[in-house]
């Protein structure tokens, strides 16, 4: 038996692997339907050209089949170049001399920014050709055309270190400087409202925030496609090794080591990384790989469903599916813009009814549902009492200053809420506390400082240049905007979903620390965004 | 000219090329010998250190096309560029007028 399931376990592997390397072979379908577009274009005007040329039905019949003769001939020869190019992509299709390619070598080795060499060498190939082509013409032998060529580029370390000069990751102090605001309105919040002393236990996380922040800010993106496989693993092993051995305490799944607890719903804020690398490994694949990822997508929101809260599955299929639009949007399986648009369209709508029925027709899910409506309108005593003590602290609020206790048989429990500095729901309802401790405008004061820090973001996204960096800063950007959506409209009395974080504000030390992390990330696509290809990742 | 903020006389070339039209970087080096009587030669060397930091610095964006076989890198002006070539043509205009009235003679005689 188990012979067998180690038998079929490792077909099932060649054959995964097989999958993965196949070539697809939509594109070239895609080169040929529109090489065939062409043409019955290019004979139309031959026909009219024929015609108007006064030649009898026979001769342009004949002219016809000559003409196509020659385009199949054509045809076929290009296909045959193109195979050969597929096959041997180590072998140019016009050799570059010993000469040149040392001048090119000396010019990348000044680029210390790796990843950019690539471009450089390819744009200074076509060059020296071009040029080279040009001495050629002028009556040069070939030795001497290549010697002049390379003569007239210009000393190669000169112009290596001006290129090493431009090819620099850009800074992000902006967003550096927005996200440090962010982190200290987390440590004002925890010193004053939560009243937590200063201590070892209370620096430690942040410290460890800050270290990951650094980290994941000079850590290359791009290894989430270099390196898919490996962190699909390690995202795979840490799920096996972690998941089978969490308790469930209040509906979410706590995985204890030692003496610390850490939530596991956590896991749904990393989830999209490792559906990037999945993203990266179908590219090209055509409908195996769009449909192959809805499926990964859906395994994905499963598993993290059984850990816990409904809110953590929405932020991981709404980033999930931000990335997979931008994927299609690019073209991405290489299945045709028009002809990829229009799949998603009908497959986005498919899902989300899916997904309604899911949430209608499954006990479990409608018992969550009934459970999150009363929170959002039910009376005080028909489980919607905390909306209720929220909006009694809100209510005696003040703009600037500290709120005063309500007149009301509400007092009691406001007041416990506010010093309860540890308590779980006090952590979720950070923003009325900090209003009713400082003033409204402290909350507006925050929630502008995110703003900001979105709009900034969102603006760098848009520039982004290759499709993987798009996908990767749109989904990191989702993860974070989500989540404070979430947290704020929670704060405000809209409780229909559950909050999770603000990150970098509140507290859970697991929390700041992974989304110190995805911040430190989404800095990295910024600064590494503008260096990255598409073409050179699936190459690597 | 005084160098001040902005980018270099070279660069105001490359910009104007490319206000015709997208134009690789071989395609720049010919073209602006030609229009000059082989008076701006560039290096090519000289030139691609430009036009990528032109790239950085928004005045122009590029893309690939293939073409025999080979990857080639266009540059197209960009908004920011077109305004950019505005001002420093503004500029050197300015520059040239300055200089012509010296040479004739001093504010004082020119226009008399």
């Amino acid at each position: 038996m188990g012979v067998l399931a180690v038998r079929g376990f490792k077909e099932m592997w060649r054959r995964w692997k097989a999958w993965l390397s196949a070539d697809t072979l939509s594109e070239k379908d895609l080169l040929r339907e529109e090489a065939a577009d062409r043409f019955h274009g290019y004979l139309a005007e031959c026909r009219k050209a024929w015609q108007a040329a006064g030649m009898t039905e026979a001769e342009q019949k004949q002219a016809e089949e000559r003409e196509m003769a020659l385009i199949l001939e054509k045809m076929e020869k290009e296909e045959k170049i193109q195979e050969e190019i597929e096959e041997n992509p180590e072998q140019e299709v016009q050799p570059v001399s010993s000469e040149m390619q040392t001048y090119i070598d000396t010019v990348c080795d000044q680029i210390r920014w790796k990843q950019t060499r690539k471009a450089v060498a390819e744009e200074l190939t076509d060059h020296l050709l071009m040029q080279k082509e040009a001495f050629l013409a002028e009556g040069l032998s070939e030795k001497e055309a290549e010697k002049r060529t390379v003569e007239e580029m210009g000393d190669g370390i000169e112009v290596g270190m001006a290129l090493d000069r431009t090819h620099r990751p850009k800074p992000q102090w902006q967003m550096v400087l927005v996200a440090a605001v962010l982190l200290c309105m987390g440590l004002f919040c925890r010193l004053t409202i939560d009243q937590v002393p200063f201590g070892v236990d209370m620096v430690v996380p942040v410290l460890l925030a800050v270290v990951l922040f650094g980290a994941a800010y000079f850590l290359d993106f791009t290894l989430l496609a270099r390196k898919a496989k490996g962190g699909l693993l390690l995202f795979l092993a840490m799920l096996i090794l972690v998941v089978p051995f969490a308790d469930k305490s209040g509906g979410e799944s706590i995985f204890f080591f030692f003496d610390y607890a850490y939530a596991l719903t956590g896991l749904a804020l990393l989830a999209p990384l490792p559906f990037l690398s999945i993203l990266f490994l179908t590219g090209r694949k055509g409908k195996k790989g769009y449909w192959f990822c809805w499926l990964a997508m859906a395994v994905l929101a499963v598993v993290l469903f059984s850990l816990g809260k409904i809110s953590m599955v929405l932020i991981f299929s709404i980033s999930a599916y931000g990335a997979f639009a931008v994927a299609v949007g690019a073209d991405w399986f290489s299945m045709g813009k028009e002809k990829g648009k229009r799949l998603l369209a009908l497959t986005t709508g498919a899902g989300i009814g899916a997904g309604v029925l899911a949430v209608f027709g499954i006990p479990a899910l409608r018992f969550r549902l009934r459970f999150a409506v009363a929170r959002l309108a039910g009376g005080e005593f028909e489980g919607g009492y905390f909306r209720y003590l929220v909006e009694n602290i809100w209510e005696n609020c003040r703009w600037l200053g500290r709120g005063t206790l309500p007149q009301n048989e509400m007092a009691r429990s406001v007041e416990l809420v506010l010093s309860q500095r540890q308590d779980l729901f006090s952590n979720d309802i950070l923003l009325p506390r900090l209003g009713f401790a400082y003033g409204k405008l402290a909350v507006a004061l925050v929630l502008a400082v995110f703003a900001l820090f979105f709009l900034l973001s969102f603006w760098q996204i848009q520039k982004q240049r290759s499709a993987f960096g798009r996908m990767t800063a749109l989904s990191i950007w989702l993860v974070l905007l989500i989540q404070t959506v979430f947290f704020t409209a929670y704060n405000l009395g809209f409780m229909l979903v559950a909050p999770y974080a603000l990150p970098l504000v509140s507290y859970g030390n697991a929390v700041l620390c992974i989304n110190a992390l995805l911040m430190g990330l989404l800095c990295s696509v910024f600064r590494r965004g503008e260096g990255v290809r598409d073409r050179d990742l699936t190459a690597a | 000219m005084a160098q001040e903020k902005g980018v270099g006389n070279t660069s105001v070339l490359i910009l104007k090329l490319l206000e015709e039209k997208d134009m690789y970087g071989y395609e720049m080096i010919e073209t602006l010998s030609a229009r000059s009587d082989d008076t701006f030669r560039l290096k090519a060397g000289t030139l691609y250190p430009i036009l990528h930091g032109l790239e950085k610095d928004g005045f122009v964006t590029s893309y690939e096309e293939a073409a025999e076989g080979r990857t080639r890198k266009y540059y197209r002006l960009t908004e920011a560029g077109r305004g950019e070539l505005a001002k420093q043509t503004e500029r050197w205009n300015a520059y040239a007028a300055a200089v012509h009235k010296v040479l004739n003679g001093g504010a004082c005689c020119a226009g008399i």
